[in-house]
């Protein structure tokens, strides 16, 4: 029922597009052009002055309908089918969520509360991705465990620096 | 220059408790444990002499040569020996501070070292 709501939009917003067309002048559409002026429509189709007449109407509304539906589910299922991702676009993207879930694991260490939650809900989302994208635990735990070692080697090598300091100010004043 | 000491330090307070914030959430909190506090000061305190003592040397080295401005030489010397004297001072408090701390880890020394020469092999052997 959504398709063909979707699809009466389509073909509105079409028609609209040949409304802004501009008409060719040229003898046959001069033909068509009183041909309509006396009753006939460019269609084809002939309005007949009869009781059966709205009925017959919808009727033709409602088989257009069932063939659009039917053409453009047909259409969409060979895009999907054609539109396969190809093994380089799914090796980039595994890389740039690897790279997401690296940063992202490496801030939630951090001293700012607010930084390691979002953080910690970004890892979470790229762990999922990756997991869905057929990585193995064991990768992913040997990702997070490298993060995490070389975290704190920077902790122990910026403590060290900060006491350095420290000590150079004490003595230096 | 009180003042910009007094920010100075905050500052390094601040980095410090951000650090320590960050070792709690990694789990390694225990690394930064007083004592290992306290040999780390002491590590940066023998760098600093070791530089110390070696611009020391440079700057001597440089009065000794002909050609170069002594006063200037012999000022930066008497800075640097206030430096070195500064530093020697606080090598040997930490020292202590050190010293102290180890003791209070063990707990009672007397206690301990009776324990020890309780656990002596020879005494063991005799007793069994």
């Amino acid at each position: 029922m959504n398709g063909q709501f979707a699809l009466n939009v389509g073909v509105s917003n079409s028609g609209k597009e040949y409304a802004i067309k501009k008409p060719q002048i040229t003898p046959k559409a001069q033909e068509e052009a009183v041909a309509v002026s006396q009753g006939a429509r460019e269609s084809g189709v002939e309005w007949i002055e009869d009781k059966h007449s709205d009925l017959s109407l919808s009727n033709r509304i409602d088989e257009s309908n069932l063939l659009l539906t039917t053409s453009t589910t047909a259409a969409s299922i060979k895009v999907a089918s054609s539109a396969k991702p190809s093994q380089g676009f799914i090796q980039e993207l595994k890389d740039k969520f690897k790279k997401l879930l690296v940063s992202a694991y490496g801030n939630m260490f951090s001293h700012n509360r607010l930084l390691a939650k979002v953080s910690e809900w970004m890892a979470g989302t790229a762990t999922a991705q990756l997991a869905l994208m057929g990585i193995s635990t064991q990768e992913l735990e040997d990702i997070k465990s490298g993060v995490r070692l070389e975290l704190i080697d920077n902790n122990h090598v910026a403590m060290e620096q900060v006491v350095y300091d420290e000590t150079m100010l004490e003595i230096l004043t | 220059m009180s003042k910009k000491k007094n920010a100075q330090k905050k500052v390094m307070n601040e980095l410090k408790n951000q650090l320590l914030v960050q070792a709690e959430r990694l789990g390694i909190k225990d690394d930064y444990n007083p004592i290992a506090m306290e040999e780390m000061k002491l590590d940066s305190i023998r760098k600093i002499l070791g530089d110390l003592y070696m611009e020391r040397a440079n700057l001597e080295y440089e009065l000794n040569m002909s050609g170069t401005d002594k006063k200037e030489a012999l000022i930066k010397l008497e800075r640097l020996s206030r430096y070195i004297h500064k530093a020697e001072a606080l090598i040997k408090r930490h020292t202590r501070k050190f010293e102290d701390l180890i003791e209070k880890g063990m707990g009672d020394v007397k206690k301990t070292r009776r324990a020890v020469r309780k656990l002596d092999t020879a005494r063991v052997r005799v007793a069994a």
